[in-house]
C-alpha cells in the first residue's frame, strides 16, 4: 500500500517537477536592510527588557510606551533647512558590479550623472569612428537620447528623467558648443543671450539647471557687463580675450594653462529655472574674482562653486595644484547672496568645490603642511567640515555620503563610496580592472544603493560604464 | 553585523534564493505568498546568521526554517508585510503543453491540508528521504508515511476521478525526472 502510494504520488506530482515559478520579487538588498532593522529592534528590546528588570514593574509601562514610539533609526537629519527630521537609510556594506548595456559598436563609455533616486544614470557612448551618443539608463535599461549633441563634458539628470548638458552641435568638428535640456522627450537649447555655453553642471529636483556662459548679454547683479556680441562671433572678442570656441566645454583652465590669471574671462554663472528656462538668472560674482565657476545646485536653489583670484594667490604656495592657488569655495544662497566657505583650523585657504545636495557640500581644501588638497565635506546647517578618506570627490547624497575615488598602490583609480563610518571601494567585475587615469565621475543615489561610474577592460585604457548595486 | 559576515550572508542567500523560492512556490501554490515566505525566512536568517553559518548543514537548516514558517503561516502578519522591491517584474505568460494541467494540479495541491502538502512536496518534488522529512517536520518516519497516504488521497479527491482518468492515458504516470531542490 505504502509502496503504491509512493509510486502513485511520484507519478502524479512529477507533473510539477519542471514547473517554473514566476520571477521572484525578492530583492537581496532589501532583505539585508530588513534584517538589519530586525536585528537592531531585537537589541533594542533586549536593552529595554534589562531596563525593565532594573526599574521594576511601576516603570514598565512608560518604558514600553517610549519604545513603541521610538524612531527606528538612531540618527536623523533636518531636511532642506526645515525642522522635520527624517530616517536615514542604513549604510551599505557590500556592492555588486554590473556592466551597463550600450549601443552596438560602442568602444568607449562612461557615466557622467545620476539622479537622487538611483533610477536614472546618464553618460556617453562612443563608437570606433569617434561618434558619441548621449545615453540614459532607466533602472539599467538603455535609451539613446535623440539629441544633436556630441562630446558633452557634463551630463546631469534628475528623478523625473530630465537631462541637461553641454557639448557641441553635431558634427563635432564644425559645431559650436551648446547648453541644452531634454525634458519630456523633447530637446531644447538653453538660452545664453548670445554668449558661448561653457559648461552645464547641475540640475535639481525642481528642474533648475546650472551652468556657465561666456560673454553675451545676460546680466545679473555684480556680473560683468560686456559689449553686445555679434552673432557667431567668438566669445570674449569684445574684450580682446579671444577664446577657442571649440575647446572642450568646462576645460577653460586647461585651455588657459600657461596664461596669467587675472584676465577677464567674462564668465557668467547662470540658472535656467525649471518652470521657465527663458527667465535666466545670473548669479552675482564676488568682487575681485578673476575666474568663477559653479559646481552644483541644491533642491532649494542654493548654488556652490569656486572663485580664483590672482590677488589671493601666494607665491610658491600650493605647488601641487597651482591652478587652485587663490581659489575659494563659494555658496550662493537662494536669495542670491554669496559667501565663502571656511576651512578647518590649520588648513586652507585654498578651496575647491565639486557638488552639493541637501546642504552637504563636497570639495577639497589645502593641507599646507604636506601640500596638496584634502577631500572634505561641509555641512551648511552646522558649519562643520570634515576630511574624507577619498582622493577626489564627485557627488554627495541626501545624507552626506560621498561618491568619489581612491588611488591604489599601483596608481589605479577605483570608484568608492564614503559613508559616515566606512569606505567602500567598488569591486571589480570579471575581465575588468581599475581605471588607469583620472578624473572619473562617481555618482551615488540617496539611499546609497546605486553607484554609477566606470571600469576598464583588462588590457585596455578605454572606460566602460558600470553601475554597482549595494546592500 | 560585520561587513564580512554580511557579505557571506549575501553570497549564501544569492546562491539559494531560486531554490528556496521554488520550494515556497510549491508549498504555497502562489508566487506572491511564496515571495513573502522567502522574505520572512531570509530576514530571520540574517538575524541568526552568525549562528546558522556554523551549523553542519546550513542548507537543511534554512529549508527547515522555510517549511516551518510555511506551517505556522497563519501567525504571520501578512497585512503588515513590507514590500521589498520597487518594481514588480512582468508575469510570465504560461506557454507550452500541460500548462492547464499543471495549474489544475497546483490548485488541488494548494488545498491539501498544509502538513500533508509539505510531506508531498518535500518527498516527491524536493526528493527528500522519509527520515529527513521526519526530522524536518519534527515527527516520526511513520507519521511521514501516513501523512503521505492521507495527502495523496486528499489530492486525488480534490482532482476528481474524471481528471485523473483523463490524465492517465496521456502518460502522467510515466516516469519523470524530479528536479533536485
Amino acid at each position: 500500500m505504502r509502496q503504491y502510494d509512493d509510486e502513485s504520488a511520484r507519478s502524479l506530482l512529477g507533473m510539477l517537477a519542471d514547473d517554473t515559478p514566476p520571477p521572484s520579487r525578492v530583492d537581496i538588498g532589501a532583505l539585508v536592510l530588513n534584517g538589519r532593522r530586525r536585528a537592531r529592534r531585537r537589541r533594542l528590546v533586549a536593552a529595554t527588557t534589562t531596563a525593565l528588570v532594573t526599574l521594576g514593574a511601576v516603570a514598565a509601562v512608560p518604558v514600553v510606551v517610549d519604545l513603541a514610539n521610538r524612531p527606528e533609526q538612531q540618527r536623523s537629519v533636518a531636511t532642506g533647512g526645515a525642522a522635520q527630521p527624517e530616517d536615514i537609510p542604513l549604510e551599505p556594506a557590500s556592492c555588486t558590479a554590473r556592466e551597463l548595456p550600450l549601443p552596438d559598436m560602442t568602444v568607449r563609455s562612461e557615466v557622467l550623472g545620476g539622479d537622487p533616486t538611483g533610477r536614472f544614470l546618464v553618460g556617453t557612448a562612443s563608437d570606433k569612428r569617434g561618434q558619441s551618443f548621449v545615453v540614459r539608463w532607466d533602472r539599467g535599461q538603455l535609451t539613446t537620447l535623440k539629441v544633436p549633441v556630441e562630446r558633452p563634458t557634463h551630463l546631469v539628470v534628475n528623478s523625473r528623467g530630465d537631462v541637461a548638458g553641454d557639448g557641441y552641435v553635431a558634427p563635432a568638428e564644425k559645431g559650436r558648443s551648446i547648453a541644452w535640456a531634454y525634458r519630456d522627450d523633447t530637446f531644447e537649447n538653453l538660452p545664453t543671450g548670445g554668449g558661448l555655453p561653457f559648461a552645464v553642471v547641475g540640475i535639481n529636483e525642481r528642474g533648475d539647471i546650472l551652468g556657465t556662459v561666456q560673454g553675451g548679454t545676460l546680466v545679473g547683479p555684480g556680473a560683468p557687463v560686456a559689449s553686445p556680441m555679434e552673432p557667431g562671433a567668438p566669445a570674449g572678442a569684445a574684450s580682446g580675450d579671444v577664446m577657442n570656441p571649440y575647446a572642450a566645454p568646462g576645460d577653460l583652465l586647461a585651455a588657459k594653462r600657461g596664461q596669467v590669471l587675472g584676465r577677464n574671462y567674462d564668465l557668467r554663472q547662470v540658472v535656467w529655472p525649471g518652470e521657465n528656462p527663458d527667465a535666466v538668472r545670473v548669479l552675482a560674482a564676488p568682487p575681485n574674482a578673476d575666474l568663477v565657476t559653479v559646481a552644483g545646485i541644491d533642491d532649494d536653489g542654493t548654488v556652490v562653486g569656486r572663485s580664483v583670484s590672482k590677488a589671493l594667490a601666494r607665491v610658491g604656495a600650493n605647488a601641487k595644484d597651482p591652478l587652485l592657488n587663490g581659489a575659494r569655495g563659494l555658496v550662493w544662497a537662494p536669495d542670491g547672496s554669496v559667501r565663502e566657505l571656511a576651512t578647518p583650523p590649520g588648513y586652507g585657504p585654498d578651496v575647491s568645490i565639486e557638488s552639493i545636495r541637501n546642504g552637504w557640500v563636497i570639495g577639497s581644501y589645502l593641507n599646507p603642511t604636506e601640500g596638496g588638497m584634502v577631500a572634505g565635506r561641509w555641512n551648511l546647517r552646522t558649519g562643520e567640515v570634515r576630511p574624507l578618506s577619498l582622493k577626489f570627490v564627485t557627488s554627495v547624497n541626501r545624507y552626506g555620503w560621498v561618491g568619489g575615488y581612491v588611488v591604489d598602490g599601483s596608481g589605479r583609480v577605483a570608484p568608492a563610496l564614503a559613508t559616515d563610518s566606512r569606505l567602500l571601494v567598488m569591486p571589480l567585475a570579471d575581465g575588468f580592472d581599475r581605471n588607469t587615469d583620472a578624473p572619473i565621475t562617481v555618482v551615488i543615489s540617496d539611499n546609497g544603493q546605486q553607484i554609477g561610474s566606470v571600469l576598464h577592460h583588462v588590457g585596455s585604457d578605454l572606460p566602460v560604464a558600470f553601475r554597482w548595486s549595494c546592500v | 553585523m560585520q561587513a564580512e559576515l554580511e557579505q557571506e550572508y549575501v553570497e549564501f542567500v544569492t546562491a539559494r534564493l531560486a531554490r528556496m523560492q521554488r520550494i515556497a512556490y510549491l508549498l504555497c501554490g502562489d508566487a506572491h505568498r511564496a515571495d513573502d515566505l522567502v522574505q520572512q525566512t531570509f530576514t530571520t536568517l540574517y538575524v541568526q546568521w552568525r549562528r546558522v553559518r556554523a551549523v553542519e548543514y546550513p542548507d537543511a537548516y534554512v529549508r527547515t526554517m522555510l517549511v516551518r514558517a510555511f506551517l505556522s503561516e497563519k501567525r504571520l502578519a501578512w497585512s503588515s508585510r513590507v514590500d521589498l522591491t520597487d518594481s514588480v517584474p512582468e508575469r510570465i505568460t504560461p506557454e507550452g503543453p500541460g500548462v492547464e494541467d499543471r495549474a489544475v494540479l497546483r490548485d488541488a495541491l494548494s488545498r491539501v491540508p498544509k502538513r500533508q502538502r509539505a510531506v508531498l512536496v518535500l518527498r516527491f518534488l524536493c526528493d527528500l528521504p522519509v527520515d529527513e522529512v521526519a526530522e524536518l517536520l519534527g515527527c516520526s518516519p511513520g507519521t511521514v508515511k501516513s501523512q503521505t497516504s492521507h495527502g495523496l488521497a486528499a489530492l486525488r479527491r480534490l482532482l476528481g476521478a474524471e481528471t485523473l482518468a483523463a490524465w492517465d492515458p496521456r502518460g502522467v504516470k510515466g516516469g519523470r525526472v524530479v528536479a533536485p531542490v
